[in-house]
């Protein structure tokens, strides 16, 4: 019985040695009346037995006096029997003090006590908690886990057995008595070991009827209820059953409101019986009961109050007492019906008991169910046990300051529900076990089986958990439920853990540890939350962790630590902020709670090369580090940066540059290549001086040590953003930057080292002195060598790097030379759109060359620039246009190649339709060019440009006039074009282009008004409209071109004059 | 100085002691003379030594130190001779480790006062005694015990890191604290926290001169450390 009573019996809590009080409860009543069955019973049915002395006294305060024994000897006013073992008698009384040493003597102290046996029993039991000790010895203590001691006596007793059976007959009579003892001892503890099991048995039995209600379990219950209602009177259970009242769902499950949460109502449900009117039914923590339904006055409420003291356990048996019908026709499917609920009952329990272990303070409703929920297990003298106190509020032992309110509210509810819960109690007994003793015994004894079963299942269900699962779910409980000590032992341990491991960064989570970590953060404890952070730091690098992390206000906390005066503190938070900010929420959270001002603040430390720095400064460093890990993160966000700036961050980081530790300089180059997408930080980086320290660190700082390739990544993607602006790259190449940078290239194996180093060779070569400098390094071929296996990435910079160097002639030859051309023709098939821009204009710049074109026209380069005009992306289709250009100028026979593009003139045409101003500049260009072949120029007005360009006259994009202007000069050479422009109401705007302060757009609109002039109606058009000043002007600029183009227009319109002149006097 | 002067009666002397007591703790001398100034100040009703309670108290009151089982063991630490009153030696010899930043005179500190029962080794049983306390107790009764246990298991596991002996010498709590400085106050906080160790220099430092009129001891002690919240 030892089992039963250290598991199954419940005790008062002032436990540990003899205090504990065995409670008054049913349970500890019905272990008590089996023991006492067993005992009256033991000496007839086992006389042996009976008489076996004990090894040490069950000694304990009676109640009983002197005189209401009879049968001993008294000895000085001690009560004591004949029999002595070992002088002490078996018997004794003295004063208040019993012992006794035999089965029948206790026997016949229960007789004795008469009807107060049952207090003279629990006084034995609880002063001795584990009488087997006393009545068999030590050996036969109540252990947890493996009993064997059994085995070993057994196996004992067998070989003693042996040996006497060899050793002579005569001598061993002693032994042979021994052993006569011994197998009366081992029977004795069978017999109490039956009594054990039955007595956890019978506990299990109790135990599992009381189970309480959960949201959980009254959901199901609903659901499946519902499922099994409708009209059909035979088939159907109920007409109807809904929820009663607001649809809301709180945060634990429960729909009552919250000031009705604190009775322990779940929800209020409205059943429709096939029999009778509805009922209105409150599902409450203890079970379901009938209130009194509707208010009439007030529409939409409850009046609360119950009918009846009739509690029932679930909504099934309530419904089956109120509704014969249902009863009968529940009883029809009963298997159906009945068995699932229940079965589902019991998997749910488990799972809202984790849940609800989870559960923090965070959510202040459930927290007060939960309180409550605690207020009424106490009164409820902790029947539940172990099932319960999951359910009580976290007994965090720290708490911030809100904890003193909330203890009064607490003790204040508890007083006021004392009445309530005991009458609840008392009409739960009165009608559970009395009301059909059987049914319930039957019921219970399967419902415990199935308990059993489904934990087993349970536990199969979660086989395939990692044993880690186990162990960090009991390290999590320590950490709830243990003071500072057991907290960092906690701690500590799970750090062990491989934390980088995803099984061990969701157990944590599942287990409830986040919260847990969470919470600990909000504490005062500064070890503990050094400790939480290190374990949030590591399993903030998985995404999901990342995000549950936000969700449950993590962030906002670690943004207050970052003030704390404790500078470990301050690197872990901001490290931890740094993993965490990897998503947009994340970083806009940091932003909203003052994060960013407090991490640029970090940044501002001691200076770094100081020679003898103590540690003190370096930990002030590391926490500058720390920062400017976490501003790393957060600078993905445009509104980040913005704040950055605005608290500093800039002139700080400018600083920190100069950190020789690479440690340091990875963050902060980091930081400020993602910040060099925006204008303002290009301009401070240059104008801090910061370019000089990024070329710095390119680098090879030392023979020795090879520079760190992510720092050289990140600084050269600082330069590809910073570099588009002239002055910057001037400054990279007067700090000599651009020979590491050509140096990267031969880095194969990294290709984000690689994609960066070319991004900013690209932007670098836009500078013509840059350009020179990469032809002496031989840039090209490394370049070209790049074209093939390389990622995206790489490709995209590569090939704009060639195309931008590829606008020196010298270079051109150079790709040729080195075989880049059929490369980059192989690009033209690609998808990616940042790749097409830039190798059409590679491809552009190449065909520059007529030597260049020849191969592309053999590789049908050309097709495939015109395909890419179809492409969507409006910037690819102009950059196609563009390189488009120089191939019609180049390429041999080009207006027969482009005739034999299928559609091809009909498909630039119409791009003249575009929004996009570049485009049409390029299209503009490309046709004047076509346009050049009369044979497609007749093609082209067939196919209506002359309409279509007339109307895009009047612009004011000065890159679109150009082109436009020539593209319409060179139209006019066929047919009626010119007649046709002038009717379509070109003429004008044209004139207006000479305006314009661009000297291209000079050129080109004189050349287009000169072919217009042709016209005589065209003349008149441009006269009226102001054309002679300023071509008188341009006839003296110094550009010839313009000159001749100029005075031909006068001289078209001077000569109509004088015709018209001549016709008039003829 | 009337104090000062009778229990040492040659300056060079003091002089000398403060020097050792310096270098043993790694304080600075004018911390340890700010102390001795303190010592003399607050125990001038006791004559001169510094009773059980009083200790106690201090450690509450100044250190937010709150577990009495700590503290008596703390107190043993103190007093090597068990005489139940600090002399100032004792009082200077022991705040210089309690306040020490140097992390092999704490790790000392706090294994002393964790070995309960000096041989040398934290054992299982003294783990017992140190953290039978830490869980907060559940309505289950066992429950608890058996965490307890557990409990000790991870955490002999975690010290008992070099010999695995099933115990822990100073060696193992060495390295282990040396892995991990949360160890350091892995049975029990038994330091004072930053925040509280850097307001009582303060008080000891500035304040001090002030606030001990020769007046006598009734002088109001202001020192006012910031408790916890």
């Amino acid at each position: 019985m030892g089992q039963a009573l250290v598991s199954a019996a419940q005790w008062t809590s002032a436990q540990g040695g003899s205090g504990g009080k065995l409670e008054l409860t049913p349970l500890n009543e019905e272990l008590l009346n089996a023991i006492l069955r067993f005992v009256e019973g033991f000496s007839q049915k086992y006389p042996d037995e009976g008489k076996l002395v004990f090894k040490r006294p069950l000694t304990w305060e009676t109640t009983l006096s002197a005189n209401s024994f009879s049968g001993f000897k008294e000895e000085n006013g001690v009560l004591v029997s004949e029999e002595k073992k070992d002088d002490i008698p078996l018997f004794k009384l003295q004063t208040q003090t019993i012992s006794i040493m035999t089965m029948e003597l206790a026997e016949m102290v229960l007789r004795t006590a008469g009807d107060k046996k049952i207090t003279e029993l629990r006084l034995c039991l609880e002063a001795n908690r584990d009488p087997v000790v006393n009545m068999l010895g030590e050996r036969f203590g109540t252990v947890q886990g493996d009993d064997n001691s059994i085995l070993r006596y057994v196996e004992e007793i067998r070989k003693e057995m042996e040996q006497l059976g060899k050793a002579e007959q005569g001598e061993n009579e002693k032994q042979q008595q021994e052993l006569k003892e011994k197998n009366m001892v081992l029977s004795v503890r069978l017999k109490l070991i039956g009594l054990d099991q039955q007595l956890l048995n019978q506990s299990i039995m109790k135990i599992s009827t009381q189970v309480r209600l959960t949201p959980k379990m009254v959901e199901s219950e609903m659901t499946t209820l519902k499922g099994l209602s409708g009209e059909d009177g035979e088939k159907c259970v109920l007409e109807h059953i809904r929820y009663h009242g607001e649809s809301f769902v709180y945060k634990n499950g429960c729909r009552a409101q919250p000031w009705r949460q604190l009775h322990g109502d779940i929800c209020y449900i409205e059943a429709k019986p096939h029999d009778g009117s509805s009922l209105y039914i409150t599902a409450n923590t203890s079970g379901c009961f009938i209130n009194k339904g509707p208010d009439p006055e007030r529409p939409g409420q409850l009046l609360y109050d119950r009918t009846d003291q009739d509690t029932y356990r679930d909504l099934v048996t309530l419904l089956k007492a109120k509704s014969p019908k249902f009863a009968q026709i529940i009883s029809k499917q009963e298997f159906a019906l009945h068995e699932k609920p229940k079965d589902d009952r019991h998997v749910e329990v488990a799972a809202a008991d984790e849940e609800d272990g989870q559960g923090t303070a965070r959510s202040e409703q459930q927290g007060h169910s939960q309180k409550d929920k605690g207020a009424d297990d106490k009164d409820k003298q902790n029947k539940q046990g172990e099932k319960k106190k999951k359910l009580e509020p976290s007994l965090k032992w720290q708490v911030l300051g809100v904890d003193d309110e909330s203890k009064e509210e607490e003790e204040e509810k508890q007083q006021k529900q004392k009445p309530r819960p005991k009458r609840r109690s008392s009409s739960l007994r009165k009608q559970k076990t009395p009301v059909e003793p059987a049914d319930s015994f039957s019921e219970s004894s399967t419902e415990s089986e199935e308990e059993e079963e489904a934990v087993e299942r349970r536990a199969e269900a979660n086989a395939d958990l990692p044993s880690e699962y186990w162990q960090i779910q009991k390290l999590v409980k320590y950490l709830k439920g243990g003071n500072q000590t057991a907290t960092i032992i906690a701690l500590c341990s799970l750090r062990d853990f491989n934390l980088a491991q995803e099984t061990c960064q969701l157990a944590i989570r599942d287990v409830g540890g986040l919260e847990v970590l969470i919470n600990l953060l909000d504490t005062n404890e500064v070890k503990c939350k050094i400790g939480a952070l290190k374990i949030l730091k590591e399993i903030s690098r998985n995404t999901q962790i990342r995000r549950s992390i936000a969700d449950l206000g993590g962030l906002q906390t670690m943004v207050k630590i970052l003030r704390d005066p404790d500078k470990d503190l301050k690197c872990l938070a901001a490290e931890t902020i740094a993993n965490v900010a990897k998503f947009r929420r994340a970083r806009r959270t940091v932003r909203q709670h003052g994060g960013i001002k407090r991490l640029v603040s970090l940044l501002d430390c001691v200076p770094l090369n100081s020679t003898n720095m103590t540690a003190e400064m370096e930990l002030d460093v590391e926490v500058a580090r720390c920062g400017a890990l976490a501003l790393w993160s957060c600078s993905k966000s445009k509104k980040n940066k913005e704040a950055m700036q605005r608290a500093g961050a800039i002139p700080l980081l400018a600083k920190l540059l100069k950190s020789p530790h690479e440690d340091m300089l990875i963050p902060v180059v980091g930081t400020l290549q993602e910040c060099a997408s925006e204008p303002s930080y290009r301009l401070a980086i240059r104008t801090e001086g910061m370019i000089e320290d990024l070329v710095g660190n390119l680098k090879c700082t030392s023979p020795d040590k090879p520079a760190n390739p992510e720092l050289q990544m990140h600084c050269a993607s600082a330069i590809f953003k910073c570099a588009e602006e002239k002055e910057t790259r001037d400054l990279v190449r007067q700090y000599g930057g651009l020979d590491p940078l050509v140096g990267l290239l031969n880095n194969m194996e990294n290709k984000e080292l690689l994609a960066a180093a070319t991004g900013a060779i690209w932007k670098c070569a836009i500078s013509p002195e840059n350009v020179a400098r990469f032809q002496e390094l031989k840039c090209i071929e490394l370049l070209v060598a790049l074209l093939t296996n390389q990622p995206e990435e790489v490709l995209v910079n590569v090939v704009g790097a060639l195309g931008e160097l590829a606008k020196a002639q010298q270079n051109r030859t150079q790709i040729r030379k080195s075989g880049g051309i059929p490369h980059l023709v192989n690009l033209l098939t690609g998808t990616n759109q940042a790749l097409l821009v830039n190798v059409t204009k590679a491809v552009g710049q190449c065909a520059e060359e007529p030597d260049n074109m020849v191969i592309i026209d053999k590789l049908d380069g050309v097709r495939l620039l015109w395909s890419l005009l179809k492409n969507q992306n409006p910037d690819v289709q102009a950059s196609a246009a563009w390189a488009i250009c120089p191939c019609i100028e180049n390429a041999k026979d080009a207006g027969e190649m482009v005739r034999s593009f299928v559609g091809g003139l009909e498909l630039i045409v119409s791009l003249l339709k575009s929004e996009d101003k570049e485009v049409l500049a390029a299209v503009s260009a490309a046709i004047a060019n076509i346009a050049k072949d009369e044979e497609n120029l007749a093609v082209i007005t067939d196919h209506g440009v002359v309409p279509m360009l007339a109307r895009l006259t009047l612009t004011h994009d000065d890159k679109l006039r150009q082109h436009l202007a020539e593209a319409i000069a060179r139209c006019c050479n066929w047919g009626n074009n010119r007649t046709a422009f002038g009717k379509e109401g070109a003429v004008a705007p044209l004139v207006r282009y000479l305006k314009s302060k661009d000297e291209n757009v000079h050129r080109s609109t004189a050349r287009a008004l000169f072919q217009l002039s042709k016209n005589p109606e065209n003349c008149i058009t441009m006269h009226e409209a102001g054309v002679v000043q300023p071509l008188l002007k341009m006839v003296g600029a110094p550009d010839a071109d313009l000159q001749e183009s100029s005075a031909g227009c006068i001289g078209n319109i001077r000569r109509l004059a004088l015709a018209n002149e001549r016709a008039k006097y003829a | 100085m009337s104090v000062f002067k009778k229990k040492f009666v040659n300056p060079h002397k003091l002089e000398k002691k403060i020097v050792t007591l310096s270098k043993e703790s790694k304080l600075k001398r004018e911390t340890v003379k700010q102390l001795m100034y303190y010592f003399q100040t607050i125990t001038k009703k006791y004559g001169g030594k510094m009773p059980r309670t009083q200790f106690r108290q201090e450690m509450t009151s100044r250190f937010n130190l709150m577990d009495d089982f700590m503290l008596d063991n703390l107190y043993r630490c103190f007093d090597l001779k068990n005489r139940g009153s600090l002399t100032m030696e004792e009082y200077l010899r022991g705040m210089g480790g309690f306040l020490s930043d140097d992390m092999e005179i704490i790790t000392k500190l706090s294994f002393t006062v964790y070995d309960l029962n000096g041989d040398g080794y934290i054992t299982r049983e003294e783990m017992m005694q140190w953290l039978k306390t830490s869980l907060t107790r559940q309505s289950h009764e066992d429950d608890s015990d058996e965490g307890v246990k557990e409990l000790i298991d991870i955490i002999i596991k975690k010290l008992d890191c070099l010999d695995h002996d099933n115990r822990v010498s100073l060696k193992d709590f060495r390295a282990a604290v040396a892995e991990d400085d949360l160890l350091l106050e892995s049975l029990s906080s038994c330091l004072p926290p930053t925040e509280n160790k850097k307001a009582f220099f303060l008080m000891i430092s500035g304040d001090l001169k002030y606030t001990l009129s020769p007046s006598g001891p009734s002088a109001p002690v202001r020192f006012d450390a910031p408790v916890r919240k």
